[in-house]
């Protein structure tokens, strides 16, 4: 697991799903926008 | 409109709470039954509630009470007990309260009293006796009838059903309303019974000829709708009937104020009264005809005006009862509680009798009943029933406005001095305080009555909990509920079970505590309206949900979560719920009919796809298609075992012949060849049979090792089987064909192989065990039975645990390497199981366009769903049978999100490569 997922400025959990995602985090309509990077050690 | 067919299932979580959970809407008493353990009637109590009761589904109860009576053991009843009535003597008392039975008509013969010499001893704990569960929503009335043998009850679910409490415990439905069913009123001369509800009408039924043993063939005799002429307007629902034994009058009260008349002979209006200002929600019909309405006002029917009205309550008047054959004697209970007795027996003014506030309840008091004098049943929105003990009126009650709050047992005007000391149970509570101001005040000013204290107030059942709110958590899976003792537990929905229990807490801090950031589609809706968790599924949405298999925490089940570990579920949650419940039907029987079997039988043709892969085999198909077709045909017909001999040669002949084929050809052959020849086999003579059978497994097998194990293979599904008890039914297997062609896309083959399936079972129910036996053999000998633990496996994913051919799982390894081509895999496989508690009800309900309110076609439990598989097949909606049967639910178009995915800022990672 060396990278995350994140969007809206919140990491997502790997095991939660696209529609969550939307729902949840996203909130807004239109395509969701995910931003992978490396894990972040501290967080 | 089409009618819609629901499915629901009621989740509680302890099979045996008997009490009721919700408010009692209704009462009845019946003192003539007579206890067969002690040839004395000891006093039976319905009471009809608004919930289901525990067990599970339904929506009321009926209970019985025995009543206690002292000196008679009460060997007959049943279980538990609980107050009674204190007081009695010896010969009985009645005090049961739930339900209700109809009395019968001679009814001033004997009718027991109260032994007052044995009042003081301790009063008797009213046991609890039977339970009955069988309407889905609130029963709102019961009324007793056939000298007490049959009870009738009228619930929101629409449905009017007849009971024999005494016999069995299924109810029979005597018919339905398009609504509500509020009110009952039975007449026993003419042997009818009335029903109002809120569909505005009154319809009468003929009970007479439903004597417990005749069955009921007469029920519809008189299905007249008397109220389509004059009680149209929307105000006019039902709430209340009444009528005199001899049925010459019915009364119906509504919410428009007014009090009609009818005449049940000729179904029309006599007469209506006016006057009330408010709702009539209770009347009374004197036995020559008079009548009294609720907030109390007396009318008389003869010369249709208001004789009185007494202005007693300060609050609307809810209920009235009163065994007086003129009414001169009644109680009324009230929306505050107050429950008060009249009498004005044996004045010469109406004006001189009495009234006395006889107990006061916390709630409005929906129904009572009392006895003799000697105690009160009160009824209310609480889920317990309360027996109070009675005031003794008139003279008595003189004295006792003399000394103003003299305290004296109330039962015991005669043993005045006994009544406190020798009776330990009852001591100060049965000491009746009169504070209330005593005489009724008529007509003139409205006094209130103050009651200080109550009578004896003897409470029924502890109370078990019910349910009133629910929140489903996001997960669509877990429910919080509060019960109204304030304890929050957690539901799963899925394992219809409960998780635990919070304690006393805020449910909406509970809540944000443990809920979870999720998203699922809602894929059913929760109510609490029966006191327990009801989870309605409905064709739209409830196979919308889906999770992960290995989230789900399900128990067990490595064996199948292995396999499906990164599979996403395609199931939803109510799959799993109904596939589970199918199997459960299923408990031995149905179910290896059912959804197991069908995959077995599903399970060879998928096989044969896949190996079908040359164009060369399918002529073989094709040829073997017609043969097994035609052969089919034959022994469609019945006992056509001449023709046996010659298929199976054919087909080996095929199999043998085609040496140039190439293998794959060949092994699709070889099964089709070992199905025809089963079947055909089995109907044959034992003996040739059993010959036929094993050559032609012989030659095949021996002729290459593939096809011997595919002959195997197909072998074992068969054997499999043939080994269960089932007895699979004619419809069934068609449904299976059915499910066959249609998922597979089948060619004639393979239709063919299913028609031949569907036969040999047939066929070998006919023959019995012999031809079994046989296949049980060939099974153990046949070198491939490594292939039955596949089948299993496949069952096994089903989530049957009881699998007959579950013994190995060893070779199941092995049998992945024999058999190359990937199995096709049935969606119905593709849920594990989960273990839904046996006593979890489900219902199937019809909502009809016309109707507000659904009607229960079938209620059952879950551990009952084998004993009712037909009925199920019956009532079932079209979707649930289309996925219990064929796996298969409908595909909604899948639900798209759109997402970008790029680098952060700031990573310094790469762009994803295109695509």
């Amino acid at each position: 697991m060396w990278l995350e997922l994140v969007c809206q400025d919140q990491v997502l959990p790997p095991t939660m799903t696209l529609s969550t995602i939307k729902s949840h985090i996203w909130k807004t309509g239109g395509d969701i926008t995910m931003t992978y990077r490396l894990r972040m050690k501290s967080v | 409109m089409r009618s819609t067919r629901n499915v629901s299932y009621i989740i509680t979580h302890n099979k045996d709470d008997h009490g009721h959970l919700l408010g009692i809407n209704s009462l009845a008493l019946d003192t003539r039954t007579v206890n067969p353990k002690t040839g004395k009637p000891e006093g039976i109590l319905y009471s009809a509630g608004r919930d289901e009761k525990e067990p599970i589904v339904t929506i009321n109860d009926l209970k019985k009470r025995d009543g206690g009576i002292i000196q008679l053991s009460d060997g007959g009843i049943v279980q538990l007990s609980d107050g009674n009535n204190s007081i009695l003597s010896k010969s009985d008392d009645d005090d049961n309260i739930p339900l209700e039975k109809f009395s019968d008509t001679k009814k001033g013969h004997y009718y027991w009293k109260i032994d007052e010499a044995n009042s003081f001893s301790p009063p008797r704990a009213s046991t609890f006796r039977q339970s009955f569960r069988s309407h889905t929503d609130w029963v709102n009335d019961i009324i007793l009838c056939h000298n007490n043998e049959t009870l009738i009850s009228a619930s929101s679910d629409r449905t009017l059903k007849l009971w024999h409490p005494h016999i069995s415990n299924s109810p029979t439905t005597i018919g339905y309303h398009s609504d509500y069913i509020k009110t009952l009123a039975h007449a026993q001369g003419p042997g009818w019974i009335a029903s109002g509800g809120f569909d505005r009408k009154i319809i009468l039924w003929d009970i007479k000829e439903c004597r417990p043993s005749s069955g009921i063939s007469s029920i519809n005799l008189d299905y007249l709708s008397i109220g389509t002429i004059s009680e149209v307007s929307p105000k006019s629902s039902i709430y209340t009937l009444a009528c005199n034994p001899s049925g010459s009058v019915l009364v119906s009260g509504s919410p428009d104020k007014i009090i009609r008349v009818w005449d049940p002979r000729s179904f029309k209006q006599i007469t209506s009264f006016t006057g009330h200002t408010d709702n009539i929600r209770a009347v009374l019909v004197s036995d020559d005809g008079e009548l009294v309405n609720t907030t109390i006002k007396l009318w008389s029917l003869r010369t249709q005006r208001c004789i009185n009205t007494f202005t007693i309550h300060s609050d609307s008047v809810w209920s009235l009862f009163s065994d007086h054959p003129r009414l001169e004697t009644f109680y009324a209970g009230s929306k505050d509680g107050l429950v008060t007795k009249t009498d004005y027996s044996g004045c010469a003014e109406i004006r001189d009798g009495d009234c006395v506030a006889v107990c006061k309840e916390d709630a409005g008091v929906i129904k009572l009943v009392a006895l003799d004098n000697k105690f009160v049943w009160t009824a209310t929105y609480d889920s317990s029933i309360k027996r109070w003990k009675d005031v003794c009126m008139r003279r008595n009650h003189k004295n006792y406005m003399l000394s103003s709050s003299s305290t004296s047992p109330p039962t015991s005007p005669t043993f005045p001095s006994t009544s406190p000391p020798s009776s330990p149970p009852i001591p100060s509570s049965a000491v009746i305080k009169l504070t209330s101001n005593g005489g009724v005040n008529m007509d003139t000013e409205s006094a209130t009555i103050t009651t200080t204290d109550d009578h004896m107030e003897d409470l029924e059942d502890p109370i078990p909990v019910a349910l009133i709110p629910n929140y489903m958590l996001n997960n669509r899976r877990h429910i919080l509920t509060l019960d109204n003792s304030g304890e929050v537990a957690l539901w799963d929905i899925i394992l219809c079970s409960r998780l635990k229990t919070f304690g006393k807490h805020n449910i909406d801090e509970v809540l944000s505590k443990i809920n979870t950031i999720e998203s699922i589609p809602n894929w059913c809706s929760v109510d609490t309206r029966v006191g327990a968790l009801t989870v309605q599924l409905d064709e739209k949405s409830c196979f919308d949900a889906e999770m992960y298999a290995d989230e789900a925490g399900l128990p067990e089940d490595v064996e199948m979560r292995e396999d499906q570990r990164k599979i996403q579920r395609h199931h939803n949650l109510m799959q799993q719920r109904l596939q589970q419940s199918d199997f459960r039907r299923g408990g031995g029987d149905q179910q290896e009919s059912r959804t197991t079997l069908s995959q077995k039988i599903s399970f060879p043709p998928a096989t044969l796809h896949s190996t079908d892969t040359s164009n060369n085999s399918s002529t073989i198909y094709q040829k073997t298609s017609i043969i097994s077709n035609s052969s089919n045909n034959n022994s469609g017909g019945s006992n056509s075992t001449p023709t046996t001999p010659p298929t199976a040669a054919t087909i080996q002949s095929i199999i043998n012949s085609p040496g140039s084929l190439p293998r794959i050809t060949q092994s699709p052959t070889t099964p089709v060849a070992a199905f025809t020849t089963g079947p055909f086999t089995a109907p044959a003579t034992t003996g040739t049979s059993a010959q036929d059978y094993f050559s032609v497994n012989q030659s095949p097998s021996s002729s290459s090792g593939t096809a011997s194990s595919i002959m195997g293979r197909f072998k074992n599904p068969f054997n499999v089987r043939s080994k269960t008890p089932r007895s699979p039914t004619n419809t069934e297997n068609k449904q299976e064909a059915e499910n066959f062609s249609s998922t597979n896309n089948a060619t004639n083959i393979k239709a063919g192989d299913l028609k031949l399936t569907v036969s040999t079972n047939q066929l070998k129910d006919e023959n019995n065990s012999q031809p079994l036996r046989k296949d049980d053999e060939t099974m153990v000998n046949s070198p491939t039975t490594s292939f039955a633990p596949q089948l299993n496996q496949m069952s096994v994913i089903g989530g049957s645990p009881s699998s007959p051919s579950s013994p190995s799982h060893i070779p199941t390894r092995q049998m992945k390497s024999i058999i190359v081509p990937p199995f096709v895999q049935f969606p119905v496989q593709e849920t594990p199981e989960i273990q839904i508690p046996p006593h979890t009800i489900i219902i199937i309900s019809e909502e009809t366009p016309e109707a507000s309110a659904c009607v229960d076609l079938y209620r059952g439990t879950v551990d009952s769903l084998d004993r009712d598989a037909e009925i199920v097949e019956q009532k079932a909606p079209d979707w649930l049978i289309e996925f219990l049967i064929k796996g298969r639910t409908t595909q909604k178009e899948p639900f798209k999100i759109g997402f970008l995915l790029k680098p952060h800022e700031g990573s310094e990672l790469d762009d994803l490569p295109n695509g």
